[in-house]
């Protein structure tokens, strides 16, 4: 497929195949979810729970396929038994790391028990570590557009006291509010929305949409409904481009792609903006002066 | 107010949203509403913080920082404030204005502020009643009860001195043991 001059035939183009247009839908709903679950996870400083929760999710769906079922079940079961274990067992947020370590590592263990129990061809496995965006099917697509309007609808409802623990965990809880439930809650979300993000860019690449797009934003906003909406920015425009990228150009695989466009985010981020806000706003002050 | 804060140099967010959840967030969904920024503003002025509202809280000094936390637990007008070592990290300046700016707004807003501190000397003009504790025992009162060098040299196991300079400040102090000066 080469690209034409006709911008919009060009966009006929790419919803030409089923499958490209289940990777778009799909793509679009977990980019949308996890640009707005990862805010949370990286104002909440809980990233290497939402990495755990994700090779928690590969012993699921490896045990899934074990028993011939689909993967997104046993993620959507490990993740959740997973999380919810991690909010319940370690209350205060910022003491996790070895408890959620020593789960993460026995569930790693586990996950390698059943793919090599599993007699039959390993390409499965590797869409489970490094994501299939292009094998979605229909129903996969559903399932997605269910799970990503509870999240959504759960997130509209949690929003303001979620957002405030986050923040400040103890002064949330002097002033009476239920952080151990608001814990649990985020923990689920996180689950659901691994659950959902790993048929994109699989258990080991999901940083890249979960974490990065969000930590990006918190650099660049300093008002949380604009770093949410800048965090989905991101993670839309990475989604769609790496799809794009791997259907017109080279064929790799898209969550390649999808991990290089964040990366290539980030570093534009870090390295160029933190360099030119400092001038900006240098210049900024002359004026007024 | 507790002593440490998750709030560090990561936390891009701006106080005046903070202090605006710390009014709203106990409510269920989703947006923030005027009324929330209202009463921000109006605890924020009420620490001398409201040029701060749109700095973001990374950015903030130590002493800038407590007067947002301050703010954030007087905006939903409880009537005990319970302030955790709120002196830990400031030098005597800063110190000598947080204790006289939590003095103001208390006695202004009819608050009762339970105040934790190691130190004691910087609070002793504002207190109202002290509840000394150490090696397990408890001395509370009138500060000018329990404040004395008798019962507070009974209560740490060491000699404490408390003292009254010429202006009327009063100031506790312990007592180096001279050995042999009988």
């Amino acid at each position: 497929m080469a690209l034409s001059v006709n911008f919009v035939t060009d966009l006929q183009e790419l919803f030409r195949y089923p499958f490209m247009q289940h990777a778009l839908e799909a793509g679009t709903i977990v980019a949308i979810i996890a640009g707005i679950v990862g805010y949370f996870v990286v104002l909440r400083r809980s990233s290497f729970a939402a990495h755990a929760l994700s090779h928690i999710g590969f012993a699921g769906a490896a045990g899934a396929v074990l028993f011939a079922v689909s993967p997104v079940y046993g993620l959507l079961l490990f993740t959740g038994v997973g999380g919810s274990a991690m909010a319940v067992l370690s209350p205060r947020a910022a003491h996790r790391d070895v408890h959620i370590g020593t789960v993460l590592a026995f569930m790693l263990g586990l996950g390698v028990l059943f793919i090599s129990l599993y007699a039959g061809n390993s390409s499965q496995t590797y869409s489970i570590l490094f994501g299939q965006i292009l094998g979605i099917s229909s129903g996969d697509v559903l399932l997605t557009l269910a799970a990503g309007v509870i999240i959504l609808a759960v997130v509209a409802v949690v929003y303001r006291p979620l957002l405030f623990s986050s923040l400040d965990e103890d002064v949330a809880e002097a002033k009476g509010m239920p952080t151990f439930l608001l814990g649990i809650v985020f923990m689920l979300l996180v689950a659901v929305a691994t659950s959902i993000a790993v048929q994109v860019v699989g258990v080991l690449l999901i940083f890249s949409l979960m974490v990065t797009p969000a930590a990006i934003a918190q650099q660049l906003a300093k008002r949380a409904r604009t770093a949410i909406m800048i965090s989905v920015t991101i993670a839309l425009v990475a989604t769609w481009l790496g799809l794009s990228i791997a259907y017109y150009g080279p064929p790799y695989p898209v969550s390649f792609y999808i991990t290089t466009l964040v990366f290539g985010f980030y570093l534009l981020v870090r390295f160029v903006y933190r360099r030119v806000r400092p001038l900006t706003a240098y210049r900024a002050a002359l004026k007024e002066t | 107010m507790p002593q440490r804060h998750g709030i560090d140099s990561e936390t891009n967010i701006e106080s005046l949203e903070l202090v605006r959840l710390a009014y709203s967030g106990k409510r269920w969904g989703f947006s923030l509403s005027p009324q929330d920024r209202e009463a921000a503003l109006w605890a924020m002025r009420d620490v001398g913080a409201e040029e701060l509202a749109h700095r973001s809280l990374n950015v903030l000094s130590g002493g800038e920082l407590q007067r947002i936390f301050l703010a954030e637990a007087l905006v939903s007008r409880p009537d005990l404030l319970l302030l955790d070592e709120p002196l830990s990290n400031l030098d005597l300046k800063r110190e000598k204005d947080l204790v006289q700016l939590v003095n103001r707004v208390v006695r202004s807003r009819n608050v009762t502020a339970l105040l934790i501190a190691h130190n004691i000397n910087p609070l002793l003009p504002f207190l109202d009643k002290v509840i000394f504790i150490a090696n397990g025992k408890v001395a509370t009162g009138k500060p000018e009860e329990v404040l004395t060098s008798e019962s507070l040299t009974d209560l740490y196991g060491v000699p404490v001195e408390v003292l009254h300079d010429s202006r009327g400040n009063v100031a506790i102090v312990g007592i180096e043991q001279h050995h042999g000066d009988e």
